[in-house]
C-alpha cells in the first residue's frame, strides 16, 4: 500500500468515524452553546461597563483571550476520545489491518482532529456573532477595531483551538486517559503555568521564556495587535503561535513514536 | 496462500510465540487450536502487523504491509468486542468500509451474508448472544480478502450460528480462498477445517489433517490386570507410555487394543479389564506441558496439506 493511498484511506476511516458517532452532533451543539453564552455575557457585561477595544474580541472568543479557552476546551475533549477509543474498543487494531501503516493512521488522525476542532471554532465564532449582532443596543460595536484588525486575533482563535484538539488527542494517547489529558489541558493555565512561571528567575531570558509558555502563546495569539495590522502586528502572534506549536508537535510527536513502537 | 515463517513473539522474558511455521494452502481451511494463552491470537496479531515480533507472515507471497490493498488481501475479525458502544453495527461498518476503499453497498451485502440485516441499526449494548461475532466477521469480509483469519468465533456463537460459520468457512475455501481459524476445542474447530495446527505455550506441538490429528491424538488403552507392575514394564519395553491410575488400573499409549492383550498374555498375566478409550485431542492439550502429545509423530512436514 503506497504511502499516499494509506494516507487517503486513513482520512476516510477517521471522517467515517466522525460521522457515524452521536457525540460528534454534541460537541457541535457544545461548540454553539459556549459561543453563544460567553458572547451573552460578556454582551451583558459590556452594557454594564467598558470593556474597550478589545470587548468585541473577548465575546467573539467567548473570552479565551483572557485565558481558558472553553471551545479549545471541548476540542481538547473531542481530541481525547478519539485516542481514548483507541484503547478502550480496539479502533487501533481495526484501522492497523485495513491501513497497515502507522504513520498514516497519525497523519491522518493529526488532519483530522485539527480539521474538526477547526469546525468547532467556526462554529463558535458563528454562534458568537449571531448573538454579538443581535444584542439589543450593540454595546460592543462602538469602540471595537476595523475588521481586518480583528481577523488576525479571530484566525489565532481558530488555530489556537485547533492546536487544543491535537494536543488532546496527543496527551490521551500518551496518558492512556481522555479525562486525564482534558483535565491536563484545564490545569495547565491555571494552575501548573503560575507555578513554573514562580520558579522562573528574575532575567531578561527568563522573560522572553515567560511570554512562549504555552498559556502565554495562547494569550497572545488571541490578542488584539498593539498597533493597527499590517506586517509588524503578525510577528507576536505567530512567533507565539510557532511557540504553542512546537510544543503541541513535541506532545504529538512523543504519542506518535510510542504508536509506532508499541504493540496495538 | 498464508505461510507464517519462524513466527516468534516474547513477552518480556516469556516466549508467547515459539518459532511458528505453518502454511495454509489456496482453496482450504486451517484451525489453530491450542488452550487459551497457547498463542494463537498472537499469531493472528503478528500475521496483521498489529504485534511486533520475529519472523513474518506472507498472503500469496507478501506481507500484508505490502499488498496493494490490505482489505482485499487479508480480513481479519480478532476481537468481536473490539467496537465503540456509541457506533450502531451499521456505523462500524461504515467506518470499517471506509478505510477498505469499497463502496457503501458493500455493507449491507455483508450484513446480509452474516445475518444481521434487521440490527444494523442497533448498538452493541442490546446485540444478541453471536450478533457481536457475526458483525467481527462482517468487517473481515468487506474488502472480499483472499485470506481470512478468524479468532475464536465459536464460543460466541448458538447452534445455528455454528451452522452459519461452517458454510461460511466451506464456501470460502472452495471459492479458492484460504481461511485460518482459531479456537480452543478440537471437538468443536476440527469438523470446520482441513487442518489443524496444535499450539502448546507457543510452540507447535502437532499439525495434520484434522480428522486424522484428532483420531489420532490421545488414542489410548485402559487396562486393569493381575499385575500392573510387571505388565507397565513388559508395555514400556514394548515402546508403549504408560499412566498409571489410581486404582491400579494402567492407561496405555502407543499400542493399539490388541499390541496391549499380546503384551499381557506374553508375561502371563491376567488382564481384567481391557477397553480403548477414545480419541480426546482436547484432554491432551489440557495436560500439563511435561506430557508429551500423542500426535507428535505428525511433526515433519512444516506445511499442512489438506
Amino acid at each position: 500500500m503506497s504511502p499516499g493511498a494509506a494516507l487517503a484511506a486513513a482520512v476516510r476511516m477517521e471522517v467515517a468515524r466522525l460521522r457515524t458517532l452521536r457525540s460528534t452532533v454534541v460537541l457541535l451543539a457544545a461548540a454553539v452553546l459556549v459561543g453563544a453564552l460567553g458572547a451573552a455575557g460578556f454582551c451583558a457585561l459590556g452594557a454594564r461597563t467598558d470593556l474597550g477595544r478589545s470587548g468585541l474580541l473577548e465575546a467573539l472568543t467567548a473570552g479565551s483571550a483572557v485565558g481558558l479557552s472553553l471551545t479549545g476546551v471541548l476540542a481538547a475533549a473531542a481530541g481525547a476520545l478519539a485516542s481514548s477509543s483507541d484503547h478502550r474498543h480496539g479502533a487501533a487494531r481495526t484501522a492497523l489491518v485495513l491501513v497497515p501503516r502507522r504513520g498514516a493512521l497519525l497523519v491522518a488522525r493529526a488532519v483530522v482532529v485539527s480539521s474538526w476542532s477547526a469546525v468547532l471554532a467556526g462554529a463558535s465564532l458563528v454562534a458568537a456573532t449571531a448573538v454579538v449582532a443581535a444584542w439589543p443596543g450593540e454595546p460592543l460595536w462602538g469602540d471595537s477595531p476595523r475588521l481586518a484588525v480583528l481577523a488576525v486575533p479571530l484566525a489565532g482563535f481558530v488555530a489556537l483551538v485547533a492546536l487544543h484538539g491535537l494536543a488532546g488527542c496527543a496527551l490521551a494517547s500518551l496518558m492512556r486517559s481522555a479525562p486525564l489529558a482534558v483535565g491536563l489541558v484545564v490545569a495547565w493555565p491555571l494552575v501548573l503555568e503560575p507555578l513554573l512561571r514562580l520558579a522562573l528567575p528574575r532575567a531578561a531570558w527568563a522573560q522572553a521564556v515567560e511570554g512562549l509558555l504555552p498559556a502565554a502563546a495562547a494569550v497572545r495569539l488571541v490578542a488584539l495587535p498593539p498597533v493597527a495590522s499590517g506586517a509588524a502586528g503578525l510577528v507576536g502572534p505567530l512567533a507565539a503561535g510557532l511557540a504553542l506549536a512546537l510544543v503541541v508537535g513535541a506532545v504529538a510527536a512523543g504519542a506518535g513514536a510510542r504508536f509506532a513502537r508499541r504493540d496495538a | 496462500m498464508i505461510e507464517a515463517l519462524s513466527l516468534t513473539k516474547r513477552h518480556g522474558s516469556r516466549l508467547a510465540v515459539d518459532d511458528l511455521t505453518f502454511t495454509v494452502p489456496d482453496g482450504t481451511a486451517t484451525g489453530l487450536l491450542g488452550a487459551a494463552g497457547a498463542g494463537k491470537s498472537t499469531v493472528l496479531r503478528l500475521a496483521a502487523g498489529l504485534d511486533r515480533g520475529e519472523g513474518e507472515v506472507l498472503f500469496d507471497g507478501a506481507p500484508l504491509a505490502r499488498c496493494a490493498r490490505p482489505a482485499a488481501a487479508v480480513g481479519l475479525a480478532l476481537d468481536a468486542g473490539a467496537m465503540h458502544p456509541g457506533r450502531t453495527a451499521r456505523g462500524h461498518l461504515r467506518v470499517l468500509a471506509a478505510g477498505a476503499g469499497v463502496p457503501r453497498r458493500r455493507v449491507d451485502e455483508v450484513l446480509e451474508q452474516t445475518g444481521l440485516t434487521g440490527v444494523e441499526h442497533r448498538r452493541p449494548g442490546v446485540f444478541w448472544r453471536g450478533a457481536a461475532a457475526r458483525l467481527a466477521v462482517a468487517g473481515a469480509l468487506l474488502g472480499r480478502p483472499r485470506a481470512l483469519l478468524l479468532d475464536d468465533p465459536l464460543p460466541a456463537l448458538d447452534p445455528d450460528g455454528r451452522t452459519w460459520l461452517a458454510s461460511l468457512v466451506r464456501e470460502h475455501a472452495d471459492g479458492g480462498g484460504s481461511v485460518l481459524l482459531t479456537g480452543s476445542r478440537a471437538a468443536d474447530l476440527a469438523p470446520l477445517v482441513d487442518a489443524l495446527v496444535v499450539l502448546r505455550r507457543g510452540r507447535l506441538a502437532a499439525q495434520g489433517p484434522a480428522g486424522e490429528l484428532v483420531a489420532g491424538a490421545a488414542a489410548s488403552v485402559l487396562v486393569r490386570s493381575s499385575d500392573a507392575g510387571l505388565l507397565t514394564a513388559a508395555v514400556l519395553r514394548w515402546g508403549g507410555g504408560v499412566e498409571p491410575l489410581p486404582d491400579g488400573g494402567l492407561v496405555v499409549t502407543g499400542l493399539d487394543i490388541a499390541a496391549v492383550g499380546e503384551v499381557a498374555r506374553a508375561e502371563g498375566v491376567a488382564v481384567h479389564e481391557l477397553t480403548r478409550r477414545e480419541a480426546d485431542l482436547d484432554a491432551a492439550l489440557a495436560a500439563p506441558a511435561e506430557v508429551e502429545l500423542p500426535a507428535t509423530d505428525l511433526l515433519g512436514s512444516p506445511a499442512v496439506s489438506a
